[in-house]
């Protein structure tokens, strides 16, 4: 009795596989509801890779041609490229590519191909030619003992390739890496520089932010000049500020209108106090009075 | 030292397919490991961050085809970007992640490929195995092949396509429809995903069908029929190949010519004794033995080939060499002109490694090996099976034991020489930074400069840098980067004296029209020398590296912070961002002392 459900089982199974495939794609649509990450990774993409890409076998009758370790393989690749053709149609037909799309796209694909290899197996007994051996397609070569045991094999094979993947990775990512080197930055913050700021009679104020990434604190010092290299001068009254470990420092340069008309290259300039190399980081901006032409100050006398 | 021992059990000759086969799935797994212990959390080669890049793109904009600015050919053959972009869909893991699962797919099955082939052409389990092994030695495919790049997921399309080609010119009427289908649908993919694996493969297929055409090779078979079927896939396989390149991907040819052209000149200027030769292994991090054993791989490889190419001459002549052995290692039938084809494939790899000697040419010789080697290690499997039968047939111990020891170190020379001849030590190891070395230019203070910038101006700005910081702001900085040419020459901004204008005025007028709005500077290139040779993408002069080894930018960087029409905006340790004002305007600046005083407040 056992046995007779067996068989009926397995004979249902047969005939009508296709369709279950695409039953249990369709399925995806629950799966996706899982939050993302390698836990619906895990059920999703092998239903996701191998359906299509057995029912590609399937449509033409190969499923039952060719061994287990071949199709599995060779569906495994036949399912990856109808994630790309998948979305080539998508593009031809204009529809944007997303999770939606594909998955409704590659279901389409998997009903016609089950149609197609539905339709194969109620012809399943058509006679193959005679007189041609059968070629072997992976290592497989009949000296197996057991399918069992070679499914078995396989599975321990993957399960620990998989571990040592994972196991070396994860103490990898978690073992002692070297310490990053130390940086730091300055730069502005306000509105965009997008060329000379005009500036109004109240003045205008620049604000900049500096942050500082090292283990260490430091001391530096903040210093705003005008003229350009060769003649600087002073802007401001240097400020010297600590910047701490993995520490943002936010800053203002507050400025009035700047006399007459011409047009000043502003440079704020962060250097280290301490250390080897007084490093130094500097930004700059260009300023002019408000309603003051570009070129003004050639020819006008200063006031 | 993990390959080794799967190795060892893999070759012996007791073992059961299914044994076989599974340890051939360990070992395709296990291979991976060395890469992705690489680079296990973020693309980290150069091609790496194009791709992840144009996988956002597809993500981000549901559209194929979005411009690529690291290398803008890629963006034509979205095999591998539509691929991962559905894992990404199905499973919600991130672009890396999905790429990786992808990869570990195609890595693992791109070795059992080469077994079915082996197995497709006829030879036993163990041969086709070992055939398999052998090909992991490849220079390509522990690393490069690896990478998050189409070619890592071409390759393996392209070893099946003849694996299923080889079925289906082989297989009887009611077989062959499932293995002409495969054909189809993967020489499809072959050509969607990668230009030179394409390319490729349809010679390959064209080798194979022609050899199925001699009728000395193919006469006793019904050789027509099998030639007639072969020459329908091939040229169905070729006029798809070039459908897609005239309608989809027309700048294949003018992205592929130049290193072909480049290659072959450099090489007869090398052999009439000219310059533009590479000095093999130059600068290379890369220890001795490796080096030696890169040597030491090729002859070895040939004398494999050529105890191969005495067995193949007995078994054409039907004649069994005294031990009888042969005779159940090759392919017998029909199979062996796709056999004959496979080898003749696999001998172009010794004068492809002459391309080694020039410097254009090196780099398309090695990825021609991972295809070369296809044919290679099918052809001399049935050697190497031959030659540990020999050696276990020993009498003597000592013999025995010696003669499997030989055995066992030539494999060590081939698979240590074959990692070293592909990528040099800077990309397989990380470690610290490497000033122009693509995999080790990437720092948190780059990735702080190319965050800062994506907070500050949003993404799809265009911008004109130098390759290294190109990589990370084209990539996780969502900016789109100036791809510089003979037309766009954006190493002349940087090259200009200081004092006299940054320049050509039509380059301003082109950054202009182009709203490039952006310059993003690495002060080191004013002081180091990329370690690959170029400072832009694409083809940039000779002389920005000076006869002296020295850069040519050095002293000529600091005028950027003068130019009227350009604001530094950013300044850290090595970076500084430039806004660009163009078209420049004539500007006045105060230079005498005047009554402008402000103030500076911090907290």
């Amino acid at each position: 009795m056992t046995m007779g459900r067996h068989e009926r089982r397995g004979s249902l199974w047969q005939r009508t596989w296709p369709c279950w495939l695409v039953v249990i794609f369709a399925a995806l649509a629950l799966v996706r509801e899982m939050p993302g990450g390698w836990g619906r990774a895990v059920v999703a993409l092998p239903i996701a890779i191998l359906v299509p890409g057995a029912l590609t076998l399937g449509a033409w009758r190969g499923r039952r041609r060719i061994d287990w370790v071949a199709s599995g393989f060779l569906s495994a690749l036949l399912g990856v490229l109808w994630f790309a053709f998948a979305s080539l149609i998508l593009f031809v037909a204009h529809v944007l590519i997303t999770a939606g799309s594909t998955f409704v796209c590659l279901l389409a694909l998997c009903v016609l191909l089950a149609i197609a290899a539905q339709l194969r197996i109620s012809t399943e007994n058509l006679p193959i030619e005679d007189g041609s051996e059968d070629i072997p397609v992976s290592l497989l070569d009949g000296s197996e003992s057991s399918v069992v045991k070679t499914v078995g094999y396989h599975a321990a094979a993957v399960a620990g390739g998989i571990l040592l993947l994972v196991g070396g990775t994860y103490s990898y990512v978690h073992g002692s890496l070297p310490a990053p080197a130390d940086y730091t930055w300055i730069a502005w913050s306000g509105p965009q520089v997008t060329g000379v700021i005009a500036v109004g009679p109240a003045g205008a104020s620049l604000p900049f932010t500096i942050e500082h990434h090292a283990a260490t604190a430091g001391e530096y010092r903040l210093t705003a000049t005008w003229g350009g290299p060769a003649q600087p001068h002073s802007l401001a009254n240097p400020v010297t500020l600590q910047l701490a470990p993995e520490g943002t420092v936010n800053g203002r340069l507050s400025i009035p209108a700047p006399p007459g008309g011409c047009t000043y290259r502003l440079v704020v300039t962060l250097t280290q106090l301490h250390g080897a190399a007084q490093k130094s980081w500097f930004i700059n901006a260009d300023v002019r009075q408000r309603g003051a032409r570009l070129n003004v100050c050639a020819g006008r006398p200063r006031r | 030292m993990i390959e080794l021992p799967i190795i060892g059990l893999l070759s012996h000759s007791r073992l059961s397919g299914g044994a076989r086969s599974a340890i051939l799935t360990l070992f395709g797994i296990v291979t991976f490991l060395p890469k992705l212990l690489r680079n296990p959390s973020g693309p980290d080669y150069h091609d790496e961050y194009a791709h992840w890049r144009a996988i956002y793109n597809i993500l981000s904009s549901g559209k194929l085809f979005e411009p690529a600015s690291i290398i803008p050919i890629i963006s034509d053959y979205p095999g591998l970007h539509a691929a991962t972009a559905a894992i990404v869909n199905f499973s919600g893991l991130d672009i890396w992640q999905s790429g990786t699962v992808l990869l570990i797919l195609c890595h693992l099955a791109e070795v059992l490929g080469i077994a079915a082939l082996g197995r497709s052409v006829g030879l036993d389990s163990r041969a086709a195995g070992i055939a398999a092994i052998l090909y992991a030695a490849n220079s390509s495919y522990l690393y490069f092949d690896t990478q998050f790049a189409y070619e890592s997921m071409a390759i393996t399309l392209l070893i099946w396509s003849l694996v299923c080609f080889v079925q289906a010119i082989r297989s009887p009427r009611g077989r062959r429809g499932v293995w002409v289908a495969s054909t189809v649908l993967l020489c499809a993919g072959t050509i969607i995903t990668h230009h030179l694996s394409a390319f490729g493969l349809a010679l390959i297929m064209l080798l194979i069908s022609i050899a199925l055409s001699v009728p000395p090779l193919a006469r006793q078979e019904g050789w027509k029929q099998t030639a007639g079927r072969a020459w329908g896939l091939t040229l169905t396989m070729i006029t798809a190949f070039a459908l897609w390149i005239s309608f989809v991907a027309p700048e294949t040819a003018t992205y592929l010519f130049p290193y072909v052209g480049q290659g072959l000149s450099q090489l007869m200027n090398t052999a009439g004794g000219g310059g533009a030769s590479k000095t093999l292994f130059a600068a290379s991090l890369s220890p001795l033995y490796e080096q030696d054993s890169s040597f030491l791989m090729v002859p070895l490889m040939l004398a494999l080939a050529v105890v191969a190419a005495f067995l193949v001459r007995g078994w054409l002549k039907q004649r069994l060499l005294p031990d009888g052995s042969r005779g159940s290692l090759l392919p017998s039938g029909s199979l062996r002109a796709t056999f004959v084809a496979l080898a003749v494939l696999g001998l172009v790899y010794f004068p492809s490694t002459i391309f080694i000697l020039s410097a254009a040419g090196s780099e398309g010789a090695r990825r021609s090996w991972a295809q070369s080697w296809v044919g290679l290690t099918v052809f001399i499997g049935p050697a190497a099976v031959w030659l540990l039968g020999w050696a276990g047939s020993r009498r003597r111990l000592w013999s025995r034991v010696s003669a499997r020891a030989v055995l066992a170190l030539s494999l060590v020379v081939i698979i240590v020489g074959g990692v070293a001849a592909g990528q040099d030590a800077v990309y397989r190891f990380p470690g610290p930074f490497w000033y122009g070395t693509d995999a080790r230019d990437e720092t948190p203070e780059l990735d702080a400069m190319s965050q800062w910038f994506l907070d500050r101006f949003g993404a799809g700005n265009n911008i004109v840098t130098d390759r290294y910081t190109g990589l990370i702001e084209a990539s996780h900085g969502l900016q789109n980067t100036g791809f510089p040419s003979a037309g766009f020459p954006i190493w002349d901004l940087y090259s200009s004296k200081p004092g006299q204008p940054v320049g050509p005025p039509f380059l301003l007028e082109e950054l202009q029209y182009s709203k490039f709005l952006y310059l993003i500077v690495d002060e080191r290139m004013a002081t180091d020398v990329p370690e690959v040779g170029a400072y832009f993408e694409g083809v940039e002069p000779n002389d920005l590296i000076t006869s002296a080894g020295k850069s040519l930018f050095a002293g000529r960087l600091g005028k950027f912070n003068t130019v009227q029409w350009m604001y530094k905006v950013f300044a850290s340790d090595n970076y500084a961002v430039y806004r660009m004002a163009l078209p420049a305007e004539s500007i006045t600046y105060q230079t005498k002392a005047a009554n402008f005083h402000g103030e500076i407040s911090v907290g």
